[in-house]
């Protein structure tokens, strides 16, 4: 059935569980090419320190709201486009998860989108920026 | 910084609202290019309403929403919504039942979240969706954090839950 779909969303966690190899990995197989798109990510505090470090790994903070209850702040962005990803392979950098870690994250998750190569031409027409 | 070998290329946001644009623009490209959508983890759905708001009438959804009391309110919310279509389940990859840790009860608060009560939980086994996922409910009455809970949930395979291919497929992992 995998081939035959058309398009993947899939919300990622990078700080723990085991199945982000092997989703990419059959989203691969079936044929699709899979693009990075926004992230979320929760903290204690989004102090101005950890921010300014943050920031310049190339993260671009959105919306910072917290929740009732929860002393977490829950953080909404997407990546800057004039840095590269933070990413070794599959995995986060050890420099940006060693920055997780100091600032307690509880979970780092991102936006994994996934276009099958099957239906490139549509694609390419839909959106011309992709270069499928 | 470091220079690195990334697996992707960055393709600049994909939050709800941008996938429900990409769908729109791909149908008024392609006319009927998406007609299904698989919703896995569909929470209380707040995620279907920028799906519902493309214009198409053939466009259909299927939310999966493991966690009896969020399906509930799923059903509530979207009964007399043709094009949505709510199974309480998980998607896995295999016909199974498992357990569901639901670490803590969060409240929800103005802004991304609905008011209410939402969950951060995940599966104890590994399963291809539903890993981790940010659900909620509207039981109003919970007025406090609640502790670490497990609950049973149904996990199914796509392929033979559904009697059609869908075109999209939304998944938490």
């Amino acid at each position: 059935m995998l081939r035959q779909v058309k398009l993947v969303k899939a919300e990622v966690q990078m700080l723990r569980g085991d199945e982000r190899a092997r989703c990419v990995r059959k989203l691969r197989d079936a044929g699709f090419v899979i693009y990075a798109g926004g992230l979320q990510f929760a903290v204690p505090k989004l102090d101005p320190v950890f921010r300014e470090k943050i920031v310049a790994l190339g993260v671009r903070i959105g919306l910072v709201t917290g929740v009732p209850n929860d002393p977490q702040t829950i953080v909404i962005g997407d990546w800057a486009e004039d840095r590269p990803l933070p990413f070794d392979d599959l995995d986060l950098t050890s420099e940006f998860k060693a920055l997780l870690a100091e600032a307690k994250a509880q979970y780092f998750q991102i936006d994994l989108v996934a276009l099958n190569r099957a239906h490139a031409a549509s694609w390419n027409a839909i959106a011309p920026s992709l270069k499928l | 910084m470091k220079s690195t070998a990334c697996a992707f290329p960055h393709v600049p946001g994909t939050d709800e609202d941008s996938l429900a644009n990409l769908i729109a623009a791909a149908n008024s490209v392609a006319p009927g290019f998406i007609n299904c959508v698989i919703d896995g983890g569909a929470g209380i759905g707040d995620t279907l309403n920028p799906l519902l708001a493309i214009p198409s009438s053939s466009l259909k959804i299927i939310a999966y929403e493991p966690l009896p009391e969020n399906a509930k309110v799923l059903r509530q919310r979207f009964a007399g919504v043709p094009k949505v279509e709510v199974r309480e389940a998980a998607i896995g990859d295999r016909l199974d039942f498992a357990q569901f840790v639901v670490p803590s009860r969060i409240h929800g608060a103005p802004g991304r979240w609905s008011e209410g009560t939402s969950y951060s939980g995940y599966l104890r086994k590994g399963y291809i969706a539903a890993a981790r996922l940010f659900l909620g409910n509207m039981l109003r009455r919970m007025k406090s954090r609640e502790t670490k809970q497990t609950v049973q949930i149904k996990v199914v395979r796509l392929d033979a839950d559904l009697q059609t291919v869908p075109d999209v497929v939304k998944l938490d992992l």
